[in-house]
């Protein structure tokens, strides 16, 4: 259990070298000398923010795919003590505050990324939030086998996206 | 592993994973749309996902045995190539070797977790 648990936070973190090799996350450099104009769109007060709004966007997805997650693979146990239109309800209600939370996160992490990034950074994020809950909640650890398969995938799925944001010279 | 006879119960999985990709990406151009907007669409649309969803992979589970693993698998990486599909629009130079080669690696790894 542990092994899954610990295998799914390290999958989780390896968005750090990803977005740090991307100049996404940069805690290196001044934040005032990205105050340019990036090449398909025009310059941003908000770069100086980078970091934090990063961050902020990627702490409200794990959020919500943890809730979404949670519903969809916990509420069904309540069927036992309660009838299948309130197990639907919740399923429901749930699955728009997930939702609710998403958007504005996608909104806010688009002033700096595209869509490719952010498509990758769901991915890591709902691969790294099911396997840690179904492994509290259910019990199912993963072999092996398919950890190595789960880190060819997520390696696949950052080459494909490796491209960086140009900044205008 | 996904049996190829359950690919047509597996159809409301390709909705709910086209349904997601038009939650989170479709709206990021069209930034004259106040976010409370975007949000209350995205919650009704979430909800619509969350009733698709639940119910084929309730199915999927209870009736023809299949596995939450694979299941829960095959919608990311559904939702993955259709991001792949809908960036496709927005990109304005070719693909590098870079992005081939994770292409490949992509592929392999889907075929052996699913298949």
């Amino acid at each position: 259990m542990y092994l899954t648990i610990i295998f799914s936070i390290l999958i989780f973190f390896s968005l750090w070298p990803y977005l740090s090799h991307l100049k996404i996350l940069n805690f290196r450099d001044s934040p005032t000398l990205g105050e340019r104009a990036l090449s398909d769109r025009p310059a941003r007060r908000t770069i100086g923010r980078q970091n934090e709004d990063v961050l902020k966007s990627i702490t409200a997805i794990l959020t919500a795919y943890t809730i979404l997650f949670f519903t969809f693979y916990t509420v069904p146990e309540l069927r036992y003590s309660t009838n299948d239109v309130v197990v639907m309800t919740l399923v429901t209600i749930l699955s728009a505050v997930a939702f609710y939370i998403m958007t504005p996160a996608n909104r806010i992490i688009h002033a700096y990324v595209r869509i490719g990034h952010i498509a990758t950074i769901h991915f890591v994020t709902g691969i790294s939030t099911f396997t840690s809950l179904s492994a509290i909640l259910h019990g199912n650890y993963l072999e092996m086998n398919r950890m190595i398969l789960i880190v060819v995938l997520i390696i696949g799925a950052m080459l494909v996206f490796s491209y960086k944001m140009e900044l205008k010279k | 592993m996904l049996s190829l006879s359950l690919l047509p119960h597996l159809i409301p999985v390709i909705v709910s994973a086209f349904l997601i990709t038009a939650i989170n990406f479709a709206h990021l151009n069209f930034k004259l749309v106040p976010i409370k907007v975007i949000q209350r669409i995205g919650a009704i649309a979430g909800a619509g996902f969350g009733f698709i969803y639940f119910t084929s992979m309730y199915k999927l589970l209870s009736v023809y045995g299949a596995y939450l693993f694979d299941i829960h698998m095959f919608l990311m990486i559904s939702v993955f190539i259709c991001s792949i599909a809908l960036s496709l629009f927005t990109r304005r130079t070719a693909p590098n070797i870079i992005q081939i080669i994770g292409l490949i690696l992509f592929a392999g790894a889907s075929y052996f977790i699913l298949a």
